[in-house]
């Protein structure tokens, strides 16, 4: 017990002692809810269509007048002209067109005559995001201006309305829960493992393994600390992030207790399999080698920044057994989708059972001597 | 091996009557430990140096205050209990390093080199310290040094040890004698150790 309280003790002074740690692991996460956030957060506009018209009767008419109110309305994109597909394909490929909309010669009669002719959409598809915008706004159009007749309206009548529907609209709000599980992440990262080696480095830990300390009582003193430090990161970048993301989480005194649990299980199970995986290793520029490793292996396949159901299959196996998706998945449950904690138990219990784990390999794996 | 870091390979070691192999943690409560390097944390008050070691070993909160007072007394650290180490001078932090290792009354205090990097009135200090130490309070310094001039002036006994054998071991004064008329320890250690200077055996 003594020589929890003295590890756990010694960490938490030093850490109060020169708090520049808790700004660097805020910061960064932070400047990634920011930056990322708004990179894929915004509405795209000004795209360039090209329209080839071969038609030219009544139909084909109210069909570029829509394209012109649904550009005017939306911003999405303007149109062009051109004269034929062969122009309008060699434009795209030049970059000058992200899509083009081709009018075939027998649209009107067809419509008139009550069946279903087709219009074609050409799509710059090596950039998905355009032209999956694009090609959503201009198949409903179709679909809805080129069916059977309805009453002409007058000119300009027509807008189009954009209707929320897409989850990377509130992108960084999405992006949230993610960057609280970085920010523990990263607390880990430098609070724990990175000051451990330093201490091994420089004979500290002789210093501590001269006493009559036990192995259990070592780890579970850094354990404790660790998880202090990563709660009280994770809890300053909850509150900031929470503000910058547009969440009222700071109103509802009950999320934020199950967003605490969360944390508590999380910061458990970051600092006990840090523990497990540098119990052996004497080198200190290992962890920060691997840091950057860790950081894309287990940040972007926890679903942090894109769901897990649009993974390859091997990919979700590397997010079933990566312990960071439970967490971005019980802090987005209750945080963004208003879950109640029940939903977030199952997160928890695993996030427990993974540091319960860690600890009795980290113990073990623990070396009494040199 | 002694300070119980490293397993015993042969034989037995036996410290203020504890069987090291059997018994490591009396054996670590009987021994006070100063590793050549400077360990103590930069980002601590001197006393909270102190109280990281005072609760390793388990000293209840009423002795705590008071060793802990005594020791930065004994080291002339008083005055600067609350200043944070980073802003002590090398042979302050040498100071408090040996304060801290005496926080559990140990028997047995190892020393590793204790007054490397020191300038030379720092030196002065922390042997006057040392000999304190050990008139006073009765305890054993084992100290391993290259400074032939620290051994001369601290210890009753000095050994000798030469590509892992003990080469010599004896009061400073028999063995400067038998080296011969007016010889340093420096002259003895040559003796006893010097072959790899001189390229061969003597």
């Amino acid at each position: 017990m003594n020589g929890i309280a003295a590890i756990a003790g010694r960490e938490l002074r030093k850490f109060f002692h020169a708090p520049v740690l808790i700004f660097v692991v805020v910061l960064g996460p932070l400047v990634q809810l920011l930056i990322m956030g708004n990179v894929f957060g915004g509405h795209i506009t000004g795209a360039r269509v090209g329209v080839v018209d071969r038609d030219h009767g009544p139909h084909a008419l109210r069909f570029r007048e829509a394209l012109a109110a649904a550009s005017s309305g939306t911003g999405l994109f303007t149109t062009v002209a051109f004269a034929d597909e062969r122009e309008a394909r060699d434009a795209i490929e030049a970059g000058r067109l992200n899509a083009a909309v081709l009018l075939p010669a027998d649209l009107s009669r067809r419509v008139f005559r009550g069946e279903n002719p087709r219009v074609g959409i050409l799509l710059d598809n090596s950039d998905q995001a355009v032209s999956a915008a694009l090609s959503g706004t201009l198949a409903e159009m179709t679909t809805t201006l080129a069916s059977p007749p309805a009453p002409l309206h007058g000119r300009g009548s027509l807008a189009l309305e954009r209707v929320e529907l897409y989850p990377y609209v509130a992108y960084i709000t999405y992006l949230f829960p993610g960057t609280l599980t970085l920010a523990i992440f990263l607390s880990v990262l430098f609070g724990g493992v990175m000051l451990w080696m330093e201490d091994k480095n420089r004979g500290v830990h002789e210093g501590f393994l001269v006493t009559p300390i036990t192995r259990l009582e070592l780890v579970l003193g850094m354990v404790l600390a660790g998880s202090a430090k990563a709660m009280i990161c994770g809890g300053l970048f909850a509150a900031l992030g929470s503000l910058l993301a547009g969440l009222d989480l700071l109103l509802h005194p009950l999320t934020i207790l199950g967003v605490v649990a969360v944390m508590a299980a999380t910061a458990f199970a970051f600092n006990t399999l840090s523990i497990a995986m540098f119990a052996r290793v004497d080198d200190v520029m290992l962890p920060k080698v691997l840091a950057g490793l860790l950081n894309t292996l287990l940040f972007f396949s926890s679903g942090a920044v894109y769901p897990v159901h649009a993974f390859p299959g091997w990919l979700r196996l590397l997010a079933k057994v990566n312990p960071m998706t439970y967490a971005v998945h019980g802090f987005r449950s209750l945080v963004v989708r208003d879950a109640s904690f029940m939903v977030a138990l199952p997160d928890v219990l695993i996030l427990c059972a993974i540091g319960s784990a860690a600890l009795a390999a980290g113990t073990l794996l623990f070396r009494r001597s040199l | 091996m002694m300070t119980t870091l490293i397993p015993i390979t042969r034989g037995r070691v036996r410290i203020n009557g504890h069987d090291l192999a059997k018994r490591p943690d009396d054996v670590r409560r009987s021994i006070g430990v100063l590793p050549q390097a400077m360990t103590s944390d930069l980002d601590l008050t001197v006393e909270e140096n102190m109280l990281v070691y005072a609760q390793l070993y388990g000293i209840g909160r009423a002795d705590r205050e008071r060793r802990i007072g005594e020791l930065l007394e004994a080291v002339e650290l008083t005055e600067r209990r609350g200043a944070m180490t980073r802003a002590l001078s090398g042979g302050m932090r040498r100071r408090l390093e040996i304060a801290r290792g005496l926080i559990h009354e140990p028997k047995v205090f190892f020393m590793d080199e204790p007054t490397t990097g020191l300038d030379p009135v720092s030196r002065a200090r922390v042997w006057e310290l040392l000999r304190r130490i050990n008139a006073e309070r009765g305890i054993t310094l084992l100290i391993t040094t290259h400074h032939m001039e620290e051994a001369d002036f601290l210890c009753g006994r000095v050994a000798i040890i030469d590509q892992g054998r003990l080469a010599a071991l004896d009061t400073p004064a028999s063995l400067k004698r038998g080296v011969g008329e007016g010889a340093t320890l420096d002259d003895v250690f040559v003796r006893y150790a010097g072959h790899d200077l001189e390229g061969g055996r003597p």
